[in-house]
């Protein structure tokens, strides 16, 4: 039995985000497998509890060590916070694990790698964004804008970081821990690229691709069901009204269409449901509704509702999970050229909308879709997470004969 | 790119929203704070009459994560036992608490401790935990708070105890109650139901004598093992070190007699009138009088054949000790006497002083009569014991020697039958 320690700054019972989920269903996906046993380590923000004390919870089977960090951190907490660290160590030290898996640090910190070293227990790192590179995690400047250095030098962030020494000490500090670990995995080839280019544990990373929840058996009774009672074509949007998600582009294309025989569904992603409170969509043709964020468990109800997906992120993303939940569904993508998120090769490159200001590709793909409907694709092949679990086995297996405890 | 920020936020959701946003930036760089993707939760008041883990307990139970469904010691190799116990008498946090993580951690079990009322470590060491052992607590609402925190943890507990705090029938009749103020002696047969509630709700119980867990018996039909108190490292080491210091060089045959608590004038009372006709009737004895005893007991013209310590921490209670040829333990016959265990014992011979002991209690397991001391009976009385020692110092010291031999090799913290139950190592490892 291996037992795998799974450190993701959320864990359930308090997920968020995309690679949390990821986190989750590789950890239940590995556990179905046989031969694992898996623990996390998370992050929760409690008052009236002592910081930095640990609690253990447990949802669906997978315990989970919460350590209660303070409000207000420093800028240095955020990569390497000793109070953390001396939790995890003392974790690794109790659970013995044989493996850690260090999924999402951000505000964990590195010390998840140097206490699973000193206790000699080799670690995965997974990347599932720029925040090892990018003090903004994104890439995403101040002025809501890609950055769009590939590859990233830390002397070019001078005017976008907060203080440019402390992030060239954050930027050298997260380089050299990259370099500690048996390997580095990235959800596509162009966040491997990117990071590799700008000097982040070149030589050690391999592309370890997301999976997806599939649809269920009942999903395509449910679809058709919906399109027999409602004939009308109906888009779906996943995130909020930012600029870097692309609503002003999305809202300037829909703005200019002549037809209106159509609903669109903007899901409200956030935890308190504040992202499109008070947004008003009357001067928008066609019928639109905000969609209540969902689960995993929910998430059939909600594709079985739309039948195009806008994806018009405005920044290079690492993978872009909802495109390929989409596409599993027979979902089609309306989507940006925007990084991982286009390595799926199910839109054709000249489809894939650039990434910019100008709304009129956008609108025209829009009315495109318009005037074809009803035009319903076939669900496309995706992994899913048994899939991806398989794949982090074997990983698992190369990094522990690697660390020479095979 | 700031200004850029400021004006595309204020065309799109606003100006004051724009006002906000800027205001709560420039708020988190004045105070160094750095940008962070873990918000504080929700319910982030704090009601002060709740319990420290109310809120939390809450909080799980509406997201599904309040119950673990496996016993901790099922899923991981390692055994981590964490004791929360009533730490403030010093005596006992040393016998039942500090000697207990050697012991452990010698059959490679890790071992954390905390006092009750320090209620963040007495949490945190429970989560990491696979069993928890529990030391002289009683019902309050904390101590019932950190029991419902382990039970949701599913850990196995232990509750431990060295006196039948729990009895009213131990101190209803304890002797030395009758020397303290009466207002005591109620405060602890009300406080008896709360120990008890408390034993009552452990998986299993382990008291220091086979006459504690006899008493025991009649009050708890949880399992009963045995946990003798014994000599450890600091014990032996502090020992050997007081044993280097000199005896005075004068002459005087010295008796020692130890209180570590409030109430023992009535076990000196035992023999007292002995005691004295032994010291008086020479000029070269004294009697040591260690930690509180008082004065007024003491029969008239003994003052100045008496010396006077202090209560004091262990190391210079050993190098006082360490200047007897001997030392004496009388206790009274009553129940809570019977539960007693030898820790005086170990103590003197921890700086090899030979120890006169009676029945009560479990003193007289320690001494090998004739060997390492002396135990009184219907044979040989106390004062008799002492003339023996007093005429003898060649096998007095000889005694002594053995007696700190005995508690190097039998009585040192290891896993054996007369120190732990098998059965209580057993409970831990299994």
């Amino acid at each position: 039995m291996r037992h795998i320690l799974v450190a993701n700054v959320f864990f359930a019972p308090h997920s968020y985000g995309g690679a949390t989920i990821v986190a989750q269903e590789v950890a239940h996906a590995l556990i179905r497998r046989g031969g694992f046993q898996v623990t996390a380590v998370s992050l929760c923000c409690r008052a009236g509890i002592a910081d930095y004390a640990v609690l253990k919870t447990e949802v669906d089977g997978i315990v989970n060590y919460q350590i209660n960090v303070p409000e207000g951190r420093s800028y240095g907490a955020a990569y390497d916070n000793p109070g953390i660290t001396a939790r995890v160590a003392e974790l690794i030290h109790t659970l013995d694990p044989d493996l850690v898996h260090a999924h999402c640090l951000q505000d964990l910190g590195t010390g998840v790698i140097t206490a699973a070293r000193d206790q000699d227990v080799p670690v995965i790192l997974s990347v599932h964004d720029f925040w090892w590179i990018c003090e903004r995690q994104f890439m995403i400047q101040m002025d809501q804008t890609y950055c769009g250095q590939h590859p990233v030098k830390i002397t070019q962030c001078k005017g976008c970081v907060e203080n440019y020494w402390a992030a060239r000490t954050r930027f050298e500090h997260l380089q050299t821990m990259g370099g500690l670990v048996e390997i580095v995995t990235y959800p596509s080839q162009f966040a491997k690229g990117l990071c590799e280019n700008s000097g982040f544990a070149t030589g050690r990373g391999v592309v370890w691709e997301n999976g997806i929840r599939l649809p269920d058996q009942s999903f395509a009774k449910k679809q058709s069901a919906r399109r027999r009672q409602d004939r009308r074509l109906v888009f779906g949007f996943v995130g909020g009204p930012s600029q870097i998600k692309g609503w002003p582009l999305i809202k300037d294309a829909f703005a200019g269409l002549s037809e209106t025989d159509f609903r669109v569904i903007v899901v409200d992603g956030s935890m308190d449901g504040s992202w499109w409170q008070g947004h008003d969509f009357s001067g928008l043709p066609g019928e639109w509704e905000v969609h209540p964020r969902f689960t995993q468990d929910e998430m059939d109800g909600f594709y079985s509702k739309i039948d195009v997906l806008l994806f018009i992120s405005q920044w290079k993303e690492t993978f872009g999970l909802v495109i390929r939940e989409a596409l599993a569904r027979g979902v089609r993508v309306i989507q940006t050229d925007s990084g991982g998120s286009t390595e799926h090769g199910y839109i054709a490159q000249e489809d894939l909308i650039p990434i910019g200001p100008d709304p009129a590709p956008l609108r025209r793909q829009i009315t495109d879709a318009i005037a074809a409907h009803p035009a319903h694709m076939a669900p496309c092949a995706v992994t899913d997470f048994d899939t991806q679990a398989a794949a982090l086995e074997g990983l698992i297996e190369e990094a522990l004969s690697k660390a020479g405890n095979h | 790119m700031l200004i850029r920020r400021f004006s595309t936020t204020a065309r799109q959701d606003g100006f004051s929203c724009a006002l906000g946003k800027a205001w709560r930036y420039v708020f988190r760089r004045l105070r160094g704070q750095g940008p962070s993707t873990v918000a504080p939760s929700s319910d982030h008041r704090v009601d002060p009459s709740a319990l420290y883990l109310g809120p939390v307990w809450q909080e799980l139970a509406q997201h599904n994560g309040f119950h673990i469904s496996a016993t901790p010691a099922v899923l991981q190799r390692r055994r981590q036992i964490a004791l929360i116990g009533d730490l403030n008498l010093p005596q006992c946090r040393k016998y039942r608490v500090e000697q207990l993580a050697t012991f452990w951690q010698a059959l490679g079990v890790e071992f954390t401790y905390a006092h009750y009322e320090d209620i963040p470590r007495a949490t945190s060491i429970l989560q990491q935990a696979t069993h928890l052992f529990e030391y002289r607590l009683k019902t309050t609402d904390v101590t019932q708070m950190l029991r419902y925190e382990a039970r949701r943890l599913r850990l196995p507990v232990l509750y431990d105890l060295d006196d039948p705090l729990f009895s009213v029938s131990a101190y209803g009749t304890y002797g030395n109650m009758a020397a303290v103020d009466p207002s005591l002696k109620t405060h602890f047969l009300n406080e008896a139901p709360k120990y008890l509630s408390m034993m009552n709700g452990a998986d299993v119980l382990s008291v220091s004598t086979p006459g504690m867990i006899a008493h025991t018996g009649l009050y708890s039909p949880r399992p009963t093992y045995l946990r003798r108190n014994f000599a450890d490292c600091q014990t032996l080491t502090n020992g050997a070190r007081a044993m280097q210091t000199d005896r005075p060089d004068d002459g005087c045959f010295r008796v020692a007699f130890a209180s570590g608590s409030l109430g023992h004038e009535m076990d000196l009372a035992e023999i007292l009138q002995g005691l004295s006709a032994f010291v008086q009737a020479d000029p070269k004895r004294r009697l040591m009088l260690m930690g509180h005893v008082d004065s007024k007991i003491l029969p008239n013209g003994l003052d100045k054949q008496i010396e006077r310590f202090k209560f004091t921490d262990y190391g210079a209670y050993l190098n006082a000790l360490a200047c007897a040829d001997c030392a004496v333990m009388p206790l009274s016959d009553d129940v809570f006497n019977g539960c007693k265990s030898a820790v005086r014992v170990l103590d003197a011979a921890a700086v090899a002083v030979p120890s006169i002991v009676g029945s009560i209690g479990d003193l007289a397991a320690v001494v090998r009569h004739g060997e390492t001391g002396l135990v009184v009976g219907a044979d040989l009385r106390w004062t008799e014991a002492l003339e023996v020692l007093a005429q003898d110092l060649t096998y007095t010291r000889k005694l002594g020697r053995t007696a700190r031999k005995d508690i190097e090799t039998y009585w040192s913290g290891k896993a054996e039958p007369h120190i732990i139950s098998p059965e209580l190592v057993r409970w831990v490892e299994g």
